[in-house]
């Protein structure tokens, strides 16, 4: 089956953005995940339980994340943790959505001077 | 908390979703859980997010999609079902009016019906306990049935030693009131296994077996939660709290334990609120005469079927019957009955407790519910009703969305929502009015009646008003959805009806039977708001402006059954003392209390040869000033002078009734009553007119001495003959009295004619009710035939183009939309007719002034319910008259 267009995802929702952000730096499980978000954004971005869940079982659906093995430096974890890290689809995606934001923040900085730039 | 959320949420979500990632997610909300600081709109999040996942465990990663989702649509509807609803706000107020006085009506029966009628008593293996009274073979059980006594269950004991028995003996008068005009405290005296048997003990505190073998002077007493919290206010210190009831003895009751929130007295007798020991002597626990055990209640163990106790029982009865001590034979003068009840019992009857607590108040609860669930269901079926004519209305609208496609399913959505949002409407109205309606309902219910739970809005009564708002937006849906899908794409009829359209009958069905359940409803309440009238239109022949009342128990010298000097004496300088209170302008007392059924017995003996010696008579010692206050209509003779009463000289007035029953011909003056066991007569001065001193509705004769002779109850009532401001004098009086003499202990504080008015209480209380059902029966009715006049209305909109173009007048077609439409209303009133006759015979024991065949309340019933329906019928026909005969035939 051929994979899809990484731009058939786009725009991405925030809350699927930072999970592929956090998955992009490290393999994390989910409460890492929320941990991470929460930490790099000084405690104002904060994943819900369960939305977070939602999240990582569509990613892992339409094949944008998967399952990995447990990393050596969690070798104390609770077994039934479960680790994640993005896949190829899901890192062409991260990056298209990248490139979509950058040109709309580059619009954006055209449109304040007072120019007409392309929207998409 | 979120992990025991997320355990339970989890089980509801998809398992496939639920085995891939449950265990993980509980770990991770354990750890948010222990991690993050907790903040009320962080809690409010998290919680939103957890109820969510049984929702949907799918979720997009797109940002947005065109077009929204099935909640965005649910979003879309619900606005536009608003929008639709606030462009009729008459059409919404009717319904939502309609549905709220129904519901409202339903859900304050259910708060008072329910603790008999449905809520178990909450008695742990409650199915096991039973209650057990003893009789008499072939003689018919008397009032709540016969006293047994200790050693009687001792003989039962022996013969079933696997039942475990006990007993108690409950009165509504308890003597705990809390003060003046609070003195309806029913308690019971327990048997001390009375806790075990009933598997219930209390919270705090209770009693010691020494508490069941000697009277204390401060009694203990066990209260109920409900007092705790309400007297007391739930204060720890509660127990060894002593309340003084006799002042000059120093005795009362002492407090030593509560009972648990919710525990319910199992008395099929009265309410209980206060729970004592059943004290006896061993003396008097071995006799079997000695019946003081007024309910038995028994628990049965696993396998004894409650049909088996009686045969069970049997051998201790015969052991008890041979123990009874030798009565000798039977006096001249005793009945066999009586006779036979003062000996030893011979059978006994055996029920399910549950069924029988309450047993006293459940026909009348039954048929309360069941006329207010008749109303929520008039009220459904008119509604349904009302939306089906909005809904041919809206022909248009409804053929317009069918051509763009709208389904079935789609049209439903949009009827329910309707329906949900008028419902809902009228539920919301409905709860917020029901605390308004039970207060009023408080206020007027009767004192006795049994409910097992205070009546009040609980959990259980906001779901039943809930519960059956849902079953009415389900009911009221299924019709108007008919028409919805059924009508034809043109909305209106294909073609002109025959003055009879297809469906008609139908709707004049329905129209005829509320008519009829409607008339039933106003016929029973009419002719009880016409007996409540009867009784307050009835003359009082005496001055009762300005006259208050306080009742007094008079304790210390003088608190004997006896006559007393001692209380004569303290009784004047009570007088005294009050004539000195601002406003009082007259001050007298008279022995009797009054408007409380009142003595049977008057103190003399009947005159010899008097036609009607055994009369009821009402028995009044007075103190001078007694009739300058009360102002007696004098019909022949004279009333006593003032130094007759001063002196208290031995002269008497009676009344009409009561010098009829004893000289008959009006021969009454100048002659003499000797006292029972007396020799001193008593002269006949003046004769006045009946004065219903025992209740508002109860004819009485009446007999008036001086109070120094005659007066033999330690009880008075003060009267005081106020100049103005009542409420102030009377608050004046009160301090007085507890100045002048604090043995004089008042417990009731009122006006005269207040009294008069709570002597009715029960009727009052009735007419309230059943006026309520009427008036409410007549409301729904009216709404009813408007809507399903409308709808007919409506159908006809082409029929009345066509008359209108023929020449028909709008005058003409009001006239036939009216007639043909008061056909089923008429026929309805015949059948209603014919079951009112049937029902009201049985309310003929609580009619005052009025018979079940009253003329003025059948035709008063009847124009009213022809006069609501013809209102409901003029204003869609008015409508339809106006109709643009054009714009009528292009209708389809």
């Amino acid at each position: 089956m051929a994979r899809p267009a990484p731009d058939t995802f786009l725009p991405l929702k925030s809350d699927v953005m930072l999970v592929l952000m956090a998955l992009a730096a490290r393999v994390l499980h989910g409460y890492g995940i929320l941990r991470d978000v929460e930490a790099r954004s000084g405690g104002r971005l904060v994943l819900q339980t369960g939305a977070l869940y939602r999240t990582l079982r569509r990613l892992l659906d339409d094949g944008l994340i998967e399952e990995c093995a447990r990393p050596a430096d969690a070798e104390r974890d609770d077994e039934r943790r479960r680790y994640y890290r993005p896949t190829v689809l899901g890192r062409a995606v991260l990056d298209a959505e990248v490139q979509r934001m950058s040109r709309l923040v580059r619009a954006a900085r055209l449109t304040a001077e007072g120019k007409r730039p392309r929207l998409v | 908390m979120l992990e025991r959320l997320f355990r339970v949420l989890l089980r509801l979500s998809p398992s496939g979703f639920r085995d891939r990632f449950g265990d993980e997610l509980i770990l991770t909300a354990r750890d948010v859980d222990a991690e993050r600081p907790r903040r009320a709109a962080r809690t409010v999040r998290a919680l939103a997010d957890a109820l969510a996942l049984p929702l949907s465990v799918r979720s997009d990663l797109r940002a947005s999609r065109p077009g929204g989702g099935p909640v965005r649509g649910l979003a879309h509807d619900v606005r536009h079902a608003r929008r639709v609803l606030a462009g009729a706000p008459w059409f919404s107020c009717t319904v939502i009016g309609v549905l709220a006085l129904a519901l409202t009506l339903a859900t304050t029966v259910f708060a008072v019906v329910d603790g008999v009628l449905f809520k178990p008593l909450g008695l742990p293996g409650e199915d096991r306990l039973v209650s057990i009274a003893p009789g008499h073979e072939g003689l018919a059980t008397r009032g709540f049935g016969e006293t047994t006594s200790v050693a009687d269950l001792a003989h039962w004991r022996a013969a079933a030693p696997e039942i475990a028995f006990t007993g108690l003996s409950a009165q509504p008068w308890g003597g705990y009131g809390a003060g003046i005009n609070d003195s309806a405290a029913g308690g019971a005296r327990v048997l001390s296994d009375f806790f075990d048997v009933i598997g219930v003990q209390p919270l705090i505190g209770g009693f010691t077996p020494a508490d069941f073998e000697e009277p204390a002077r401060f009694e203990p007493v066990v209260i109920t939660w409900d007092v705790w919290q309400r007297r007391f206010g739930g204060a720890p210190a509660v127990l060894g709290h002593e309340v003084v009831l006799d002042r000059h003895r120093q005795a009362g009751y002492r407090i030593v334990g509560v009972m648990p929130r919710g525990f319910v007295v199992p008395s099929t007798r009265v309410d209980v609120q206060f729970l004592a020991p059943l004290v006896s002597t061993a003396a008097a626990r071995a006799d079997l005469r000695r019946r003081t055990v007024y309910e038995v209640v028994a628990r049965l163990p696993e396998g004894l079927e409650v049909a088996a106790v009686e045969t069970r029982l049997a051998a201790g009865l015969s052991a008890a019957a041979a123990a009874f001590p030798d009565r000798g034979a039977k006096p001249a003068e005793w009945s066999e009955a009586a006779w036979r009840r003062q000996g030893p019992f011979d059978r006994v009857t055996v029920m399910p407790l549950a069924s029988r607590v309450g047993a006293e108040s459940r026909p009348l609860f039954r048929a309360v519910f069941v006329a207010a669930l008749l109303i929520v269901a008039i009220a459904a079926v008119n509604v349904s009703g009302l939306l089906a004519a909005r809904m041919l209305d809206r022909g248009r609208e409804i053929a317009i969305r069918r051509a763009l496609g709208a389904g079935p399913f789609t049209l439903a959505r949009l009827v329910g929502l309707e329906s949900t949002l008028l419902v809902g409407g009228g539920l919301a109205v409905g709860l917020l009015l029901t605390p308004i309606l039970l207060a009023i309902g408080q206020s007027l219910l009767p004192e006795g009646i049994t409910y097992l739970k205070p009546p009040t809005i609980d959990l259980r009564v906001v779901l039943f008003g809930v519960t059956s708002g849902i079953v009415i937006a389900i009911a009221a849906s299924v019709w108007p959805l008919v028409r919805a899908l059924g009508g034809t794409p043109g909305g209106a009829p294909g073609a002109v009806r025959a003055s009879m359209p297809a469906g008609a009958l139908g709707r004049r069905l329905v129209i005829a039977i509320q008519v009829a359940g409607a008339f039933v409803l106003v016929t029973s309440g009419s002719l009880l708001v016409g007996s409540i009238l009867s009784v307050y239109a009835h003359d009082r022949p005496i001055n009762t402006r300005g006259v208050l009342v306080i009742e007094s128990f008079v304790q210390g010298p003088g608190a004997t059954m006896e006559k007393s000097p001692e209380r004569a004496a303290r009784v004047e300088q009570l007088i005294e003392r009050l004539r000195t209170v601002p406003g009082a302008v007259r001050v007298a007392v008279t022995s009797a209390q009054v408007l409380r059924g009142g003595n049977w017995m008057s103190w003399f003996t009947p005159p010899e040869g008097a036609p009607t010696p055994r009369i009821d008579v009402d028995r009044q010692a007075v103190t001078a000033g007694y009739y300058d206050i009360i102002r007696p209509e004098l019909v022949a003779g004279r009333l006593p002078t003032a130094a007759e009463q001063a002196s208290g000289a031995p002269v008497v007035v009676v009344s009409e009734s009561l010098a009829r029953a004893y000289w008959p011909g009006g021969q009454a003056v100048g002659r003499t009553l000797t006292e029972y066991g007396g020799q001193d007569p008593y002269e006949v001065v003046g004769i006045v007119r009946d004065v219903r001193w025992f209740a508002w509705d109860r004819d009485v004769a009446s007999i008036y001495g001086p109070y120094a002779r005659l007066a033999r109850e330690p009880m008075v009532s003060l009267l005081i003959q106020a100049e103005r401001e009542p409420a102030r004098v009377l608050a004046a009086a009160l301090a007085a009295l507890e100045q002048a003499d604090p043995l004089v202990v008042p417990t009731r504080a009122v006006t005269l004619d207040q009294m008069f008015v709570d002597s009715v209480r029960p009727r009052r209380f009735q007419a309230w009710l059943f006026g309520s059902f009427a008036t409410a029966g007549l409301v729904v009715c009216g709404a009813g035939v408007f809507g399903l006049l409308a709808m007919t209305a409506a159908r006809r909109t082409r029929e009345m183009g066509i008359r209108q173009a023929l020449g028909s007048t709008p005058r003409g077609l009001v006239r036939l939309l009216v007639t043909q439409e008061l056909v089923p209303v008429v026929l309805g009133l015949v059948a209603g007719g014919l079951l009112a006759a049937w029902t009201v015979q049985s309310l003929d024991a609580f009619l005052y002034g009025v018979t079940p065949g009253d003329a003025r309340v059948w035709t008063a019933s009847a124009a009213m319910l022809l006069a609501t329906a013809g209102l409901g019928a003029l204003v869609p026909a008015v409508r339809a008259s106006r109709t643009d005969p054009v714009q009528a035939l292009r209708a389809d």
